[in-house]
């Protein structure tokens, strides 16, 4: 008489403790679109943020115009380094011990970066608002060599104004 | 911007609601309708969390106005599971064969999976492979979600076959 013979698949649901399977708590939820991750949150009161983000590689900011985004119904702030400067707000200490612009301060360093914050009653209001600000650049050669920006004089005339 | 009257169905519930006619789907089931199962990962159409069902299709919801759902019918993983709460053979099968970690693509991935198994009842790996092309996960690398969903139809086949 031989014992009936126990699959892999068998020895396994039958483990308990260590090595046994189980289904995860959160999945439940997960499964039917009840993540609440943080987007998904909406507190009383909340705003919606968004940049000006420049075209530039490499500009000095000579103006932005904040007057026409400020007075679209719903825009309740448009913030730039300039605002940030009396707060000392405008420059963040990095991981890396380095400092960085919270917001383009008299230059852009590369393209994309945040020259102006827009705080609105909604996304659709904060993104027209961006359309609205106008900025005037005045265009500088960007290094686009990685070998040549790593020579000394160019990352301390990149880094600092 | 002025708005526009939207009448749609969410879910086999109908919706009556202002909206300005530039506003995403996606916007308005998430900040309209408090539907935050769907999700926007990229903004750029690429990663398909946003996807709900629209008319008897797929689609991005971060691609279309919620003026071009004008008396649509929309069903988003809120409407996947039964009136009774129960879990849609998906949702089971995500779950038990770890098809998921974050969660944060599972809404778009069941959504898609369950249009899917619709137009498919029954799909070869490489057919869900090519199905849920649209939908990205940046957790699980895919291999447990088309086991999930093969499982699902697997599941959803024999339910079929047992009420004939």
């Amino acid at each position: 008489m031989s014992a009936p013979v126990e699959t892999a698949d068998v020895r396994k649901q039958q483990l308990e403790g260590l090595g046994a399977r189980r289904k995860r708590v959160e999945d439940a939820r997960f499964t039917q679109g009840k993540g609440n991750y943080i987007d998904d949150m909406k507190l009383p009161g909340m705003l919606f943020g968004d940049f000006v983000r420049s075209p530039h590689g490499h500009a000095r900011v000579k103006s932005i115009k904040k007057d026409a985004a400020l007075a679209l119904p719903g825009v309740k702030a448009v913030l730039t380094a300039a605002d940030l400067k009396p707060l000392k707000l405008h420059w963040m200490p990095t991981l890396a011990g380095d400092v960085q612009a919270v917001l383009a301060d008299e230059k852009v360093l590369f393209q994309g970066q945040e020259v102006a914050f827009v705080v609105a009653e909604d996304r659709y209001t904060a993104a027209d608002a961006v359309e609205l600000i106008e900025v005037e650049y005045e265009a500088l050669p960007a290094i686009v060599d990685p070998t040549k920006s790593m020579a000394p004089e160019m990352s301390s005339a990149l880094r600092f104004l | 911007m002025s708005k526009m009257h939207i009448k749609l169905t969410v879910n086999g519930r109908p919706v009556d609601a202002l909206a300005e006619p530039r506003m995403l789907l996606i916007h308005f089931l998430r900040e309209q309708l408090s539907l935050t199962g769907p999700h926007v990962g990229c903004d750029t159409s690429h990663c398909g969390a946003c996807t709900v069902d629209f008319n008897g299709k797929s689609v991005k919801s971060c691609t279309m106005f919620v003026a071009q759902a004008q008396g649509g019918e929309v069903k988003t993983i809120e409407g996947v599971a039964a009136a009774d709460g129960s879990l849609h053979p998906l949702q089971e099968a995500f779950r038990e064969h770890h098809g998921l970690q974050c969660g944060f693509c599972t809404p778009g991935m069941i959504v898609r999976a369950y249009r899917l198994l619709q137009e498919n009842p029954n799909p070869t790996e490489a057919e869900i492979r090519i199905g849920i092309a649209g939908n990205l996960c940046r957790c699980t690398g895919y291999q447990n979600i088309v086991k999930a969903i093969r499982a699902a139809a697997e599941r959803m086949n024999t339910a079929k076959e047992a009420a004939a």
